[in-house]
């Protein structure tokens, strides 16, 4: 399962190293986001500071659903999928092979777009440790829900509308988690023992349990 | 499944929660007397409260229903079939919960909707299984649906208490309590919790009606579905004849011979 | 009484009959649609014949 899941790891990575999808769609789409959402907002000092974690999770939630999405459709094109499961590949390794290369993508988004908050909104970053814990795991949890949920829609045409559905109010407890580690974080109210924390890695385990359980299930159903 | 017992029950669950809800009416509305702090609003607590517990019970039943499916040594098409049914009702309870609590809310709190606990993994709820119903309704192979919808239906169950700890936590952990919570709960005595009791009993015979009524169309449905598979899997096994007396009349015309559509 | 219990109650009875004509409604259908699979049925019961 493991051996498995590192090669489809690294087989995604590579068809995204090729392809650059993340890279040259997803990544300008957060900054995008980051951008309307000065417009949506006042942009005098404070204001946008006081709302930064929030808006950071919410463009990492937008542009994972476009990141899951694309992890499903890679094995669509020429039946891709089917063909892991004729050489018989472990299911649990291609779930868990796929939730890591997503995390992967995800988590450099993410830097990029704290570099994105930093300089657009004015915002000090501070409290290393809670906030990489926590992006660690809330990124992990956005993942492995975010592949489970974007697999059980695939079967169907309705895929592309179907999947923030599902996912977004699944999703809604690692962006009130992350906001809220992020802003105990920078505000230097707790470390490492803040609850939010311990929120989000359950919910990683959950769903990267729940995912390596029914994973296969869906693929053959 | 379609038996006249099966009938039978659900006209007399029907029959029964008619006369319960009208029961539950009219000691709600005019019998029971109006609360001292919360005056008549206390009335809505019949409906209210007994609303939001169909909700949830429907859920859990979509969940049982949705294991006892995955389950390989359970598994039938009709706890795939419960289930959807389950969740379509709870669908429709939740909503209504939502709005008789924005309607309970307006007076209460002076506002239609305050973002407590309870209120927003109510609202969350809504939406999920709004998601679950959406998937199931994409038209698919029976038995993959099947699949599909149970994991989808076990894992928005199972992110239910996720959803009501961190909601719990947003609202409580950086600000002071609510002030919700002291006047919602008064003090309940004699007829008044003689009628909020048959409120939870009655809705829960409307739900069990409508569950009923709900299987029984969508194992009609089912069953129409597995007529027109087999129809057209004997088709497909005709098709050669067919496909030869087309050769036979080349010249003439094709449309005769063409197998009939489904 | 005040307007928002009436309303309250008002809902909650509205959708459950509303749901309940859309249930017998689909019902009605779903067993006019089941009419031909039922004669079939019958007909086809005794052996595979054509």
């Amino acid at each position: 399962m493991w051996r498995d899941a590192r090669l489809i790891a690294a087989k995604d990575l590579k068809i995204e190293l090729r392809t650059k999808v993340t890279a040259n769609q997803i990544l300008p789409f957060a900054f995008v986001v980051l951008i309307v959402f000065a417009f949506a907002l006042d942009t005098s000092p404070g204001t946008l500071q006081k709302v930064a974690p929030g808006l950071f999770w919410l463009a990492v939630l937008f542009s994972s659903i476009l990141s899951v999405e694309r992890t499903v459709a890679i094995e669509l094109d020429d039946n891709a999928g089917d063909g892991l499961l004729v050489y018989g590949v472990d299911h649990g390794g291609i779930f868990l092979g796929k939730v890591v290369a997503v995390f992967v993508q995800l988590f450099l988004l993410e830097v990029l777009l704290l570099l994105g908050v930093v300089v657009l909104y004015g915002s000090k970053v501070g409290g290393w440790p809670l906030m990489l814990a926590s992006t660690f795991f809330a990124t992990l949890g956005l993942s492995a829900a975010g592949v489970t949920y974007s697999q059980l829609a695939s079967a169907s045409r309705a895929k592309q509308t179907l999947v923030p559905l599902l996912f977004v109010p699944v999703a809604s407890p690692v962006l009130l988690a992350g906001t809220k580690a992020w802003q105990d974080a920078l505000s230097g109210t707790s470390s490492i023992g803040d609850p939010w924390l311990r929120l989000l890695i359950v919910f990683a385990v959950v769903y990267l349990a729940l995912g390596a359980i029914f994973f296969g299930s869906i693929l053959e159903g | 499944m379609e038996s006249n017992g099966y009938r039978w029950t659900r006209k007399l669950v029907g029959s029964l929660s008619l006369i319960l809800v009208a029961a539950t009416v009219v000691l709600g509305l005019w019998i029971t007397p109006p609360d001292v702090v919360q005056g008549q609003l206390v009335r809505l607590i019949y409906v209210h409260p007994p609303v939001a517990w169909v909700a949830y019970l429907a859920y859990g039943v979509t969940s049982i229903a949705s294991v006892l499916y995955l389950w390989k040594r359970t598994r039938n098409i009709k706890w795939d079939l419960l289930a959807a049914s389950s969740a379509e009702v709870g669908v429709v309870f939740t909503g209504l919960t939502l709005v008789t609590g924005s309607i309970w809310g307006k007076p209460a709190w002076g506002v239609w909707w305050t973002w407590d606990a309870r209120l927003t993994t109510t609202a969350l709820l809504f939406v999920l299984y709004l998601g679950y119903l959406a998937l199931r309704s994409v038209p698919a192979d029976s038995h993959q649906r099947a699949v599909r919808s149970a994991i989808a239906g076990l894992i928005a169950f199972i992110d239910v208490p996720i959803v009501h700890q961190s909601v719990v936590w947003w609202r409580t952990l950086h600000q002071s309590a609510t002030v919700l919570n002291p006047s919602l709960s008064p003090k309940i005595h004699g007829e008044m919790a003689m009628t909020l009791l048959l409120g939870f009993i009655s809705f829960t015979f409307v739900y069990a009606w409508m569950l009923m009524h709900r299987y029984e169309i969508a194992s009609m449905q089912q069953q129409v579905l597995d007529a027109e598979l087999e129809q057209m899997i004997q088709e497909r096994q005709r098709e050669p004849e067919l496909e030869f007396q087309r050769v036979h009349v080349k010249d003439g015309n094709d449309q005769i011979n063409q197998p009939s559509k489904v | 009484m005040n307007g928002y219990v009436e309303a309250g109650y008002l809902a909650v009875l509205g959708v459950l009959a509303g749901y309940s004509a859309l249930l017998l409604g689909r019902s009605r259908k779903a067993k006019k649609a089941l009419i031909p699979v039922r004669v079939k049925e019958k007909k086809s019961d005794p052996g595979p014949t054509e």
